[in-house]
C-alpha cells in the first residue's frame, strides 16, 4: 500500500495488466507513443493558429495604437539595435575570414571575375541569414519565451484580460512585427559589413582593388538575391517568434516549467530553421 | 446577488461573503464586464513587471483611447500630485513601497474609466488608504470590498453599504 502511487507504481495495474498479459503492455506502450503524438500535433496547431490569427490581425492595423506600438518600438529596440554591435563584430570577423579564403582560392584558380558572384551568395544568401537567425534566437528567442512564460505565471495575463487589452494586439503582433523587421535588417547590415569589412581588414593583401572589389559585388548582386535577402531572415525570424510565443503560451502554472519549455522550445527551432533551411536550398 | 444590482449604488459596498474563494463568481461576472468594472488584485491583477508604474497606469488609456503617453500624462498629471507619487512614477513594480502600488492601482483603474473597483480582500488600513486616496483626488469611484461577516462593524463605521452576497 505504501508503495502504491509512489513513483506512479501501482501493483493492481502494473503486474495485473503489463506483466501477465502482452497486450496490456503493447495498449500502455501505444497509449505513451499516441498521447506523444498528440502533444507535439496540439503544439504544432497552436502555432499555426497563431500565425493564422496574427495574420488576419495584422489587417486591422493594430501597430497604429499607441500602447501597441510602444511594445514594437521597445521590441525592435531589443531584437534589432542592440543586436548590432554582435552582428557587426560577427560580420568582420566571419566577412574577413571569407573574403580571403574566397579571394586567395579564386584568384589562384584564375577565376577572378567570379569574387562577385561567390561571394555574394555565400555571404548574401547563406552564411549573412544563418548567423543573424541563430543571434536573434539566442537573444531574444529565449527572451521571448522565458518573458511570455513568466508573464503568464504571473497572471500579468488576466490584468490585460481585466483591462480589456487583447492578448493578440500587446503580447504576440508586437513581437511578430519587430522580428520579421529585425530579421532581414540585420542580415542587410551583416552582409554590408562582412563584404566591405571584410575586404578594408584582409581582402586588400590580394591583387584587387577596393573600386573593382565594389563593382565586382554589385554586378553579381540581382533582384533574386534582394528577394532572398528579405525572405530567407524573415521566415527564419518569425519561426522563431510564433515558437517562442507558443511555448511561453503553453507554460501553466509552476516557474519550474519555464527551463523545461525553453529547452524544447531552442530545439523545435533549431528542427524548424534546418527545414527552411533546406526548403530554401532546394527553390 | 448580480453585477448590475451592485452597479445601482453610489455607495462603497461592503459584499459579504461566508468565506474566502466565495467571490469567484463575482470576479468571473468583472472579468466579463470588458474593462468596465475595475479590480485591485496583487494575485488577479497583477502590474505588467516588464513596464513602469506610469506606463502601467496609462495602458488603458493609451490602448482603449488610442492617445500618446504624453497626453496621457497630461490628463493624469494632477492626481499624480494629489496622490503624491511622481518620484516613483518610473521606477518598476519590484522597487515601489506598498502604499505606491496601492495608489498606482488606484491610478490604473481612474485611467480605464472605471466606476466601481473590486478589491480583492484588502486589510483595513489598504482600505483606509484606498478612502483617503479617493477623497484627495475628489474622485467618485465606488469600492467593491468582500468582508466576512465579523469585520461588517468595521466597513460600517467607514459608511459602507452592506451586501449580502448569499443571496442567488
Amino acid at each position: 500500500m505504501i508503495l502504491e502511487g509512489f513513483w506512479g507504481f501501482n501493483p493492481r495495474t502494473t503486474a495485473g495488466h503489463s506483466i501477465s498479459h502482452g497486450k496490456g503492455m503493447s495498449d500502455t506502450f501505444v497509449h505513451i507513443i499516441g498521447r506523444r503524438v498528440l502533444t507535439r500535433l496540439a503544439s504544432w496547431r497552436l502555432i499555426l493558429h497563431l500565425f493564422l490569427q496574427a495574420a488576419g490581425a495584422f489587417l486591422r492595423f493594430p501597430l497604429l495604437n499607441h500602447a501597441v506600438f510602444r511594445v514594437f518600438i521597445r521590441q525592435v529596440y531589443f531584437t534589432g539595435v542592440q543586436a548590432l554591435p554582435l552582428v557587426c563584430i560577427a560580420a568582420l570577423v566571419i566577412g574577413s575570414i571569407l573574403v580571403n579564403y574566397l579571394l586567395s582560392f579564386l584568384t589562384s584558380l584564375n577565376a577572378y571575375d567570379r569574387v562577385g558572384e561567390f561571394l555574394v551568395y555565400v555571404v548574401v544568401q547563406e552564411v549573412g541569414p544563418i548567423v543573424c537567425t541563430l543571434i536573434i534566437l539566442l537573444r531574444s528567442g529565449t527572451a521571448v519565451i522565458s518573458e511570455v512564460a513568466l508573464m503568464k505565471i504571473s497572471r500579468e495575463f488576466d490584468s490585460l484580460h481585466f483591462m480589456d487589452i487583447n492578448l493578440l494586439d500587446y503580447i504576440h503582433l508586437p513581437r511578430i512585427a519587430a522580428f520579421v523587421i529585425c530579421g532581414p535588417c540585420l542580415t542587410f547590415v551583416f552582409s554590408a559589413v562582412a563584404l566591405v569589412g571584410g575586404y578594408l581588414v584582409l581582402g586588400f593583401v590580394h591583387n584587387i582593388t577596393f573600386d573593382n572589389y565594389v563593382y565586382q559585388l554589385i554586378s553579381a548582386l540581382n533582384f533574386s538575391d534582394l528577394i532572398l535577402l528579405i525572405l530567407k531572415p524573415a521566415v527564419m525570424a518569425l519561426i522563431i517568434v510564433l515558437v517562442g510565443l507558443q511555448k511561453g503560451i503553453e507554460v501553466r502554472t509552476s516557474i519550474t516549467e519555464v527551463p523545461i519549455h525553453l529547452i524544447q522550445g531552442m530545439i523545435n527551432i533549431v528542427i524548424l530553421l534546418i527545414f527552411v533551411e533546406l526548403i530554401f536550398g532546394i527553390f | 446577488m448580480q453585477v448590475h444590482d451592485l452597479l445601482d449604488s453610489n455607495a462603497h459596498l461592503a459584499l459579504v461573503f461566508s468565506y474566502h474563494g466565495r467571490e469567484n463568481l463575482l470576479i468571473h461576472s468583472i472579468s466579463q464586464s470588458q474593462g468596465h468594472i475595475g479590480i485591485i488584485s496583487d494575485r488577479l491583477a497583477p502590474f505588467i513587471s516588464n513596464i513602469n508604474l506610469v506606463e502601467n497606469i496609462t495602458l488603458p488609456m493609451l490602448y482603449h483611447k488610442n492617445i500618446s503617453q504624453n497626453a496621457a500624462l497630461k490628463r493624469m498629471s494632477p492626481l499624480f500630485d494629489a496622490l503624491d507619487i511622481r518620484d516613483s512614477l518610473h521606477e518598476r513594480k519590484e522597487h515601489l513601497g506598498r502604499k505606491q502600488i496601492l495608489a498606482g492601482y488606484l491610478l490604473r483603474a481612474v485611467a480605464s474609466g472605471n466606476r466601481s473597483v473590486f478589491v480583492d480582500w484588502p486589510r483595513m488600513w489598504e482600505v483606509d488608504f484606498f478612502l483617503d486616496c479617493l477623497g484627495r483626488m475628489d474622485s467618485k469611484i465606488q469600492l467593491w470590498i468582500p468582508s466576512e461577516k465579523e469585520s461588517l462593524r468595521e466597513f460600517e463605521k467607514r459608511g459602507f453599504e452592506v451586501r449580502d452576497m448569499h443571496q442567488d
